[in-house]
């Protein structure tokens, strides 16, 4: 081991600012999710149905014959007239299509979120690695923020990514700019959706994460989370026939409130605000049990 | 003295286990031993000096201010931990750039101070290999690397040279010496009293939780030296050997254990009883299987103080 150290010199560099902390954990994580090939798999895989979406949206510049084909194979005709009017217009079906994009999405959400999510946190307390997170200049908060950005790069390639590129294409097809000036409220509802989508599985499955060591364990409760909550869903309504009863879903309080977001007509009749509600308070429950069990050895002993 | 720590009756509990018990220490600049058996709450002081545990009762300062939840502190602290914390998967390189970036570093001050730490701790040839398939050693010099890569004040090290090599061993010291020198800060925490010795004379030793004493080791030395020392035998005639050994005045007692045939003596001088030792034996035609001293590990000083 040669000694090149035999004056000692403070770091004179500058200092980067505190999101640059975030981002370099981020970048390890989003690094090491890379190394897995059933991950790139499942990604490549939840871009699929972005195909379809870009057909739609290609069908969508002509308005009459996308109501006709609409109503044929999508929606039946009242219910295609339901969402979009009697004269739909390029905006209003964009609004439709994009929402209802990121909602079928949920599903490869969930899905490549079972991929990336249980080893953020459950992978640092295995190998002990939080101790020497936290002797950086590093908070929680940090930390919990990069974590969260690995989960939002993931979900972004098969939500925004795709979205952001076929209404991309979709303004240049149009051969018009005016478009732009229509449909902004589509683009910024595709990054709304990607970002509650984010918050909510993002801070759920990082919540389920600090709870073990076992990344398989994790797994299997985040997995079992969502299928629970929907057949809670599910079976409440069936039998009780209970307005609500999509409460008791996160995919479908999801769904709900992406389809607030687009200012579409939702799925489920029952107030928007109830499902905010919800989700806020599953996410405010898991931020305080991150808080809880992220802060270096204190959750260990 | 400037105090780099700062301690007022600390202490920390696992529940009913007590971690460190009522601590008041000051340290000052320069190289420090941090000397004490397995589970004697070394690793435990280190963590509340990194700000990883909240104090269960008393406070911890470190160059003046509170570790835990003082992010801005951590420039000026390296922490080489006892545990490993790598990712298998990541490289050497990708790992200390990746904790020297977490410092605040810039990307390409990051990876220039990457490579020289890398080289420093002499893993630059497996610096771009996983960290998955590293020895006990290379893991070691890695931890080192990831602590001295954002140039800290202080660096705090947890048993740096357990599973290194002797010759990394010697490297390593050399550098914790010269970082002294230079007027860095060094806590270096471990249970061998020689590796600690090597590079500073000031110690702070501790036991089940409590510092016993500290200060110079040649003054704990001595404080040791006015304890009978034991000294244990195994010859051929062990009651013979005992009877010779007791003609002398520097042995305050013998122990004979015939069916083992072994022999422990206790003295008070143990310099003068070494050098007449070997005259005794061959005078004696004594066989000698082995001769130990049973006071040469880290434990039986503790005991010494203890009791």
């Amino acid at each position: 081991m040669p000694i090149h150290e035999k004056g000692y010199r403070h770091y004179e560099g500058k200092r980067r600012g505190r999101l640059s902390r975030s981002l370099t954990i981020a970048r390890c994580g989003i690094s090491l999710g890379l190394k897995k090939r059933g991950l790139i798999a499942m990604v490549l895989l939840g871009v699929v149905p972005a195909f379809v979406l870009a057909v739609l949206v290609y069908q969508a510049s002509k308005p009459e014959d996308f109501a006709k084909l609409a109503g044929r194979f999508i929606y039946s005709s009242d219910e295609w007239r339901g969402l979009v009017g009697d004269a739909p217009t390029v905006p209003a079906i964009w609004q439709v299509i994009f929402s209802s994009f990121l909602i079928w999405q949920l599903i490869p959400v969930a899905v490549i979120v079972t991929y990336v999510g249980p080893d953020l946190i459950s992978r640092d307390l295995r190998v002990r690695a939080l101790q020497l997170y936290y002797s950086r200049p590093l908070t929680r908060t940090d930390y919990l923020l990069g974590k969260l950005m690995v989960v939002g790069v993931f979900v972004a390639m098969v939500t925004c990514v795709p979205a952001v590129l076929i209404y991309v294409v979709g303004v240049i097809l149009s051969k018009s700019i005016h478009i732009v000036a229509d449909t902004w409220p589509t683009l910024l509802g595709i990054f709304g959706a990607c970002l509650l989508t984010t918050v909510v599985a993002g801070v759920i499955v990082l919540a389920c994460s600090s709870l073990s060591r076992r990344s398989g364990y994790v797994a299997l409760v985040w997995a079992m989370l969502l299928v629970l909550s929907d057949a809670a869903y599910g079976l409440v309504r069936k039998t009780m026939g209970l307005g609500w009863s999509h409460l008791l879903s996160v995919r479908a309080n999801v769904a709900q409130v992406i389809s607030q977001i687009f200012a579409v007509k939702p799925e489920y009749k029952f107030d928007w605000f109830a499902s905010v509600f919800v989700l806020a308070a599953v996410v405010v429950l898991a931020v305080g049990l991150l808080y809880r069990r992220v802060q270096a050895l204190e959750a260990e002993h | 003295m400037n105090a780099v720590i700062q301690t007022d009756h600390l202490s920390k509990w696992y529940g009913q286990v007590v971690g460190l018990n009522d601590v008041s220490v000051n340290v000052g600049s320069g190289i420090t031993g941090l000397l004490g058996p397995n589970g004697a709450g070394k690793s435990t002081f280190l963590w509340l000096l990194t700000g990883q545990l909240t104090p269960s009762q008393g406070s911890v300062r470190v160059y003046g201010e509170r570790p835990r939840g003082n992010p801005a502190l951590f420039r000026r602290i390296g922490f080489c931990p006892e545990t490993d914390g790598f990712y298998p998967n990541l490289t050497g390189r990708e790992f200390v750039e990746m904790l020297s970036r977490l410092s605040g570093m810039s990307r390409r001050g990051a990876r220039e101070r990457t490579a020289e730490v890398l080289e420093t701790a002499g893993i630059t040839e497996v610096a771009d290999r996983r960290v998955g398939g590293y020895s006990k050693g290379m893991r070691q010099r890695l931890k080192l690397a990831q602590a001295l890569v954002h140039r800290p004040d202080l660096l705090i090290l947890d048993e740096p040279l357990a599973g290194m090599d002797p010759l990394g061993r010697r490297d390593l010291l050399e550098l914790i010496r010269t970082l002294g020198e230079s007027g860095k800060d060094v806590i270096i925490a471990s249970h061998i009293l020689h590796e600690v010795e090597s590079v500073t004379s000031r110690i702070l030793l501790i036991d089940r939780g409590r510092i016993l004493a500290e200060g110079d080791v040649h003054e704990i030395r001595a404080l040791i030296d006015r304890h009978p020392h034991r000294v244990q035998i195994e010859c051929n005639r062990p009651r013979d050997l005992a009877r010779k050994l007791l003609e002398g005045d520097d042995v305050v007692s013998v122990q004979v254990r015939p069916a083992e045939s072994k022999l422990t003596v206790q003295t008070t001088r143990p310099d003068d009883f070494y050098a007449r030792l070997p005259e005794t034996l061959l005078e004696g035609d004594f066989d000698v299987t082995t001769i130990a001293s049973e006071d040469d590990d880290l434990a039986a000083v503790f005991k010494y103080l203890v009791e």
